[in-house]
């Protein structure tokens, strides 16, 4: 009885970490991969580390469409922008071409790495609803 | 009894060449003290030779004229570009913040997307970038225009292509260019290092004569 009760024991902890471990790979290799869409789709213009360029192309670690305005980012990525904007006490009037290349799953894999890279709350992402209520915005 | 030696003495030998010595050294070094030291080292790789006429983002015209007595850093780009451009220009404002009070220096940069890229885009990207007109042109034209002074001015590439990043591909060059038109020099305008070869090597052409 003793031996099946250190079996289960030993076979529950195995188990765990077997699982800990699929589970941090797993979020490594998303992250891994947010990170590289992020470089090879966003960075030239905002940055590595999302410091933005002068008055061409703003800051966004501290954007509001990380946050609470995260719905309207799809969109943004999709059809690009045009127009003025300010963030903090700067104005940008560019445009930011669109990039029709990335899938929705792509977007949510550059918006949560964005979010944990800059410690912004990581919320629930429905990039295809938002992408689909894109014209209506 | 003593010998007869006809040699004159090692001594006189050294006092007679010594001051003919240090006469052609002195020559030598006024011949080439004195003379243009960027010719010995940066080749001549061409010279800007077909004319243009182009609009700035201050919607003056500029033609070739505008590079006389200046020492130009020329470059392609398009406001709209995602690939090299935007670390191209990140490049080209440390020449600009290096160089900030010559007036013998001039960085003149062609869109090779004019039909999106017009004056008023162009004096909204330079205002954008906070550079000042005098030292910084941004111009446009006729893009059959512009694709031919890549070419037959500074053997540069740029052509439409619709599978690259915003629909054009073109040289991430910065060509140097002397007081006198001639092409002193290609550098990877997208690679800090070349970059900072570069704000050495401009010093010895701003102060040519």
């Amino acid at each position: 009885m003793k031996n099946d009760i250190r079996r289960i024991r030993s076979l529950t902890v195995v188990s765990i970490f077997i699982l800990l471990s699929i589970s941090s790979v797993y979020s490594f290799a998303e992250q891994s991969s947010g990170e590289q869409l992020y470089t090879a789709n966003c960075a030239k213009c905002h940055g590595r580390e999302g410091e933005g360029f002068l008055r061409l192309y703003p800051p966004i670690h501290d954007s509001r469409y990380l946050k609470e305005e995260v719905s309207k980012l799809p969109c943004i990525i999709r059809n690009g922008l045009r127009g003025e904007i300010t963030v903090g006490d700067t104005t940008f009037n560019q445009v930011m071409p669109a990039i029709d290349r990335l899938s929705p799953e792509q977007m949510s894999q550059i918006i949560t790495f964005l979010q944990q890279k800059w410690n912004h709350p990581v919320t629930d992402l429905n990039v295809n609803k938002w992408l689909e209520e894109c014209s209506s915005r | 009894m003593t010998p007869i030696s006809r040699m004159p003495p090692a001594t006189v030998h050294i006092k007679r060449i010594l001051p003919i010595t240090v006469l052609l050294l002195l020559f030598s070094w006024l011949v080439t003290g004195c003379g243009n030291n960027t010719d010995d080292k940066f080749r001549v790789y061409g010279e800007v030779s077909q004319d243009f006429q182009f609009h700035n983002q201050d919607n003056e015209i500029v033609t070739k004229a505008i590079f006389n007595d200046k020492v130009v850093i020329t470059d392609f780009f398009f406001t709209t570009c995602p690939s090299i451009c935007p670390i191209m220009k990140r490049q080209m404002i440390r020449i600009y913040e290096a160089y900030p009070d010559q007036p013998d220096l001039l960085l003149f940069s062609h869109t090779i997307d004019p039909e999106h890229d017009t004056v008023e885009i162009l004096k909204n990207y330079s205002e954008g970038l906070g550079i000042k007109t005098e030292k910084w042109q941004l111009v446009t034209g006729p893009q059959e225009e512009i694709f031919e002074v890549a070419k037959n001015n500074y053997m540069l590439g740029a052509l439409k292509d619709e599978n690259s990043p915003g629909g054009y591909i073109h040289s991430g060059s910065f060509v140097l260019i002397d007081k006198n038109q001639k092409i002193r020099g290609y550098y990877n305008g997208t690679d800090a290092k070349e970059v900072d070869q570069l704000i050495l090597d401009l010093k010895e052409f701003v102060d040519e004569k």
